[in-house]
């Protein structure tokens, strides 16, 4: 499905990634882990096509997408869910979710099927995205990206600050969409969180991946957390 | 009722409200307030931009001028009929603004806001540059004989009030149409988070090059029924002064509303026509009243308005 390979990125002259290789297929969820800084919302951008390759490929179902710009990207399938939700806080959680939709050409359904996974949104409809809680935020900025009906999610700390209730409804829709076929690329800090939802595991440092591993031998091996991220 | 017929009763509420005001209204007033729709056209062009794209320009009277020019030179050296004359203004004005948007939208923030005075500025350099044609800050009075469309003296108030309305009412519903159409989405979507936009996979730059075209198309209709109705074309409307009127008729208004450009000229026309009355000094009123609606009401007028009524377009 989604295949990166060896990619090479930089802010700048500051390069942040050096041959970062990874891959997702339908119905898989892949997480990231790994310290601050050590690339892991860059390799989300870089796949999202914001920030320019220096070197490597990214391939999405054996087509180059290296060169395709940003806003050619999402037609291709691939939606992005960045860290701080990034809503368009003066419009409304329906106007919110009409933007995803006509994105794709994506009909009335889709928004029903969005609302389904995330009720609370429907009664917030009228309201302004920047009125809304923070887990209302995330459940519209996950909304609205189901909207553009995606093949590939690319969720950038999805469950950052919310309280538990929260986290575990952001987890179930992660896992309803592994169950439709999307593929998950989803970068995560907390620990029990990606053992519960991932199926496997690439551990990036400085850049690279340092190592990739099913989530089952994770679990047999909890000390390869303690090397990856010192906790 | 549903928000599409809610606008459209408000719209032609506001343009009913609008023809009987030119029969109640005493005749110097009536008068101000053709030209006040002609200057509304212009803010609803700057509003486009400004108000719905977020795209700050500090050049808009280059485009008012270009449709003025447009007009005004083609009546004066090619005989020009002036529906002719109207079209050769809107076409003037279509290929500023692309050229215009083309370049200046490899800039953003303040460079976008420079980059579009510079380019008005060096339109107004050369309208005085090219004097023999333009007479420069003289200008040139467009004739009443040649001010007639469709057999209507456009230099009398009836009929040039009502072709200022007509105008206007176009404008109008074309922006309440824009507002609600798939575009029109986008464009705000642009305005509130350009990167957010992208990633959701819209063409982030064609979508603003098609505003900057919308938005200088219109500011060059509004700068070419300006010569056709009231007969002059000069310089000064290609001057900076000209390039910030419509940010502040659109401030006053309320940006991104449909009839805060409306609201905003009116406003504005009159509080310098009557402060003026009483003070030469009524720059200072005109300040100070700013200042006060900019600290009470930061989104305009309608968008005091729309705080109640959410609906309002």
């Amino acid at each position: 499905m989604l295949h990166v390979n060896k990619i090479e990125v930089a802010y700048d002259r500051v390069q942040v990634l050096f041959g970062l290789s990874l891959s997702v297929n339908r119905g898989e969820i892949l997480c990231l882990l790994g310290r601050n800084g050590a690339g892991k919302t860059t390799t989300l951008k870089s796949i999202m096509g914001l920030l320019p390759l220096q070197q490597g490929a990214i391939t999405l179902d054996d087509e180059a997408i290296s060169g395709l710009p940003a806003h050619d990207r999402p037609a291709r399938g691939i939606a992005y869910v960045p860290q701080g939700r990034r809503l368009f806080s003066e419009l409304s959680v329906r106007q919110n979710m009409e933007v995803g939709l006509m994105a794709s050409g994506a009909g009335r359904e889709t928004q029903e099927y969005a609302l389904s996974l995330f009720p609370r949104l429907r009664e917030r409809l009228k309201q302004r995205a920047e009125t809304l809680s923070g887990g209302e935020q995330q459940m519209l900025a996950m909304a609205r990206a189901i909207c553009t009906r995606p093949e590939v999610i690319l969720l950038d700390e999805p469950t950052e600050g919310l309280q538990p209730s929260m986290t575990s409804l952001i987890r179930d829709v992660i896992v309803e969409m592994k169950g439709n076929g999307v593929a998950v690329v989803l970068v995560e800090q907390h620990v029990d969180a990606v053992l519960s939802v991932a199926d496997r595991v690439t551990f990036v440092e400085h850049g690279v991946d340092a190592e990739t591993v099913d989530v089952s031998v994770l679990k047999e091996q909890p000390e390869m957390v303690k090397q990856y991220l010192g906790v | 009722m549903s928000q599409a017929t809610r606008s459209v009763l408000l719209h032609s509420f506001v343009i009913a409200l609008l023809v009987v005001m030119f029969f109640v209204l005493p005749e110097y007033h009536s008068g101000n307030l053709a030209r006040i729709l002609v200057l509304a056209v212009f803010a609803m062009g700057y509003n486009v931009l400004f108000g719905y794209t977020g795209l700050l320009s500090l050049g808009h009277a280059l485009f008012f001028a270009s449709g003025m020019y447009g007009l005004g030179l083609s009546i004066q050296f090619m005989q020009a009929s002036p529906m002719l004359a109207m079209i050769i203004g809107l076409i003037t004005a279509v290929v500023v603004s692309c050229v215009i948007g083309f370049l200046a939208l490899r800039t953003t923030g303040v460079a976008f806001m420079i980059v579009t005075l510079m380019f008005a500025q060096a339109g107004f350099l050369t309208v005085l540059f090219f004097g023999k044609y333009t007479r420069g800050d003289e200008g040139f009075v467009i004739q009443r004989a040649q001010r007639s469309m469709f057999g209507f003296d456009l230099s009398q108030p009836f009929p040039r009030y009502f072709a200022a309305l007509v105008l206007f009412s176009i404008c109008l519903f074309l922006i309440a149409w824009l507002v609600h159409s798939r575009f029109g989405k986008t464009l705000v979507a642009i305005r509130e988070n350009e990167q957010r936009a992208r990633m959701l996979g819209y063409d982030v730059q064609r979508h603003k090059l098609v505003a900057v075209i919308i938005s200088g198309t219109m500011s060059g209709a509004a700068g070419a029924a300006y010569a056709l109705l009231f007969g002059y074309a000069g310089a000064s409307f290609a001057a900076v002064q000209y390039s910030i009127l419509p940010l502040l008729y659109v401030l006053l208004g309320g940006a991104g509303t449909t009839i805060g450009p409306l609201i905003g000229t009116v406003f504005m026309f009159y509080l310098i026509d009557i402060s003026s009355e009483y003070t030469e000094a009524y720059m200072l009123i005109a300040g100070l009243v700013l200042i006060l609606l900019t600290l009470f009401a930061p989104h305009g007028i309608a968008g005091l308005v729309r705080k109640k009524l959410v609906w309002l377009p």
